[in-house]
């Protein structure tokens, strides 16, 4: 596939291969993809273009709050804890994609977790998703009085507000990285169909 | 092909695409990776992020100021050259990215062009890798005392200017794509020290 | 003559033309969208400081980076400013930069090349 015409030596990192990232990422209908560093700047950018994305299909104003919302949450969550690692120079990179179909968007993260994590933030999850949208309100206004400022990431509080925005399942998963690290993989959908439901305050 | 999701579907419940995609990308020695739209705002912040990355590693100042100027030309050609297909939004995309393998830093891109454009792409790249450092900076500073410069373009001294921080060949293909439009893929090397 | 004053941003470098301080530098980073955008209203005011009757000018690059869009538009700057030169005015142009530098002293390199008008390198 190569243009074999031009001279030098063949690159470790094939040309090619960043045509079948590109073919992947096309195929499995994703808008954006980052992997890499996170910081603050880089939120704001990215929050940024995919707004000019969903502006693009015209979405309904409170599908777009909504992802915006799960999207700020989310990028948020993957900063801390990059910057949490930065004191250990370890590789930091962690991953962000949202994809669409007819249906639905997709919001994905992935980052580098402690082992010592893994056990609370898994039994957080599954109480959030054994949770209905009543129960969800009442956990997180539970949470607002009890939680410290000192817990990262507001002890979870960012996940129920998800799990609440979205009004969907929160799909995650955790991988084993090495002794001491595990990678934790999360996904949020957003209905693309019914604008008005699930638009709550407390 | 090679599918990064290992033909995992995504819609499905299972997640471990996810890390399945973190990990290709790590065995490749990818530091960065984004692939979607471009404009003027990402341009900056993934060159900012590519110097921030190199100096965390240490890198030698020289080198970072490279990477950093190969990046925003190359984020540039995109945003500027780049053709937009209407029909399918998810087409769009363009992909860019930085490797790390050994000592070389890769930097690749790949988006689309719309076909009357390759012929002249292919030339001035195939020119470029004919000449020596000592012609690229002539033809650099040729080009940049010709004819003045519009709004989208720079006269094609972002490519040259790529080869003269390289000071390595550019490798490039171009694959069609349909009848309107190939797809050009780029890249380039930087020897870290 | 008013003076002009551009605030740096990520993307477009400080830019002071101060008559009154007899201050002329540009400093920082450039790698604008639309690098003509950018620095054609700086060509332009240095041609009306020029009509206004100003005999002299010493310009100060202090760059730490610019982009090749940026590099054209440096050099139509360099060019208008040799245009001055040839009309009898006296200009200097002293180009600032970090020993260990290598690029800025290459653009430094490049430009004096092209122009008669003296560029005259200061390592900082």
């Amino acid at each position: 596939m190569l243009d074999k015409n031009i001279k030098g030596e063949p690159p470790q990192v094939e040309i090619s291969y960043i045509f079948d990232l590109h073919k992947s990422m096309i195929k499995h209908k994703l808008l954006l993809v980052y992997e890499g560093e996170f910081s603050q700047e880089l939120t704001t950018s990215l929050l940024s273009m995919t707004e000019k994305k969903i502006d693009l299909v015209g979405e309904d104003m409170s599908i777009k709050r909504k992802i915006f919302y799960v999207m700020m949450e989310c990028l948020q969550n993957v900063c801390k804890h990059s910057q949490l690692n930065a004191e250990k120079k370890e590789n930091l990179n962690a991953i962000f994609m949202i994809g669409r179909d007819e249906n639905e968007y997709y919001i994905y993260t992935g980052n580098f977790i402690e082992y010592n994590e893994v056990d609370a933030l898994n039994e957080k999850l599954t109480k959030i998703n054994n949770l209905d949208e009543v129960g969800l309100k009442n956990l997180y206004k539970e949470m607002l009085q009890n939680s410290r400022l000192s817990d990262r990431g507001g002890a979870g509080l960012g996940l129920v507000d998800i799990a609440r925005k979205s009004g969907s399942k929160l799909y995650f998963d955790f991988n084993p990285v090495d002794g001491t690290r595990w990678f934790y993989s999360l996904q949020v959908k957003i209905n693309r169909n019914n604008p008005v439901k699930n638009v709550q305050t407390i | 092909m090679v599918d990064f999701f290992n033909g995992i579907e995504m819609k499905k419940e299972d997640m471990s695409f996810v890390f399945n995609l973190h990990r290709t990308m790590l065995n490749h020695k990818f530091i960065l990776i984004y692939e979607g739209e471009f404009s003027q705002d990402i341009t900056k912040i993934l060159a900012l992020m590519a110097e921030k990355k190199m100096g965390a590693i240490g890198e030698e100042s020289n080198i970072i100021k490279k990477i950093f100027g190969i990046t925003v030309e190359c984020l540039q050609n995109i945003s500027k050259h780049a053709a937009f297909p209407k029909e399918e939004l998810n087409e769009k995309s363009s992909i860019f990215t930085i490797g790390r393998d050994n000592d070389w830093y890769y930097i690749s891109t790949g988006n689309l062009i719309s076909n009357p454009e390759v012929d002249a792409l292919k030339l001035h790249l195939e020119e470029i890798n004919t000449l020596t450092q000592d012609e690229l900076k002539t033809k650099f500073k040729e080009t940049m005392s010709g004819r003045p410069i519009d709004e989208k373009s720079n006269c094609g001294l972002g490519l040259i200017e790529i080869a003269r921080k390289s000071k390595e060949k550019l490798l490039f293909d171009f694959i069609p794509f349909n009848e309107e439009y190939s797809f050009f893929l780029f890249q380039t090397k930087v020897k870290s020290n | 003559m008013d003076k002009l004053i551009i605030e740096a941003t990520d993307d477009t470098p400080k830019i002071i033309l101060d008559p009154e301080k007899n201050l002329y530098e540009f400093s920082g980073r450039s790698m604008p969208e639309d690098a003509a955008e950018f620095y054609l209203p700086i060509i332009q005011w240095l041609k009306t400081y020029k009509e206004s009757g100003f005999k002299s000018i010493i310009l100060d690059f202090r760059m730490e980076y610019f982009n090749t869009a940026s590099s054209k538009m440096i050099w139509d700057i360099l060019h208008t400013l040799q245009g001055f030169i040839d009309d009898g005015m006296k200009v200097n142009v002293r180009w600032f930069y970090y020993k260990d530098d290598l690029e800025m002293e290459d653009a430094a390199n490049d430009y004096s090349e092209m122009f008669s008008l003296p560029i005259e390198k200061i390592i900082l």
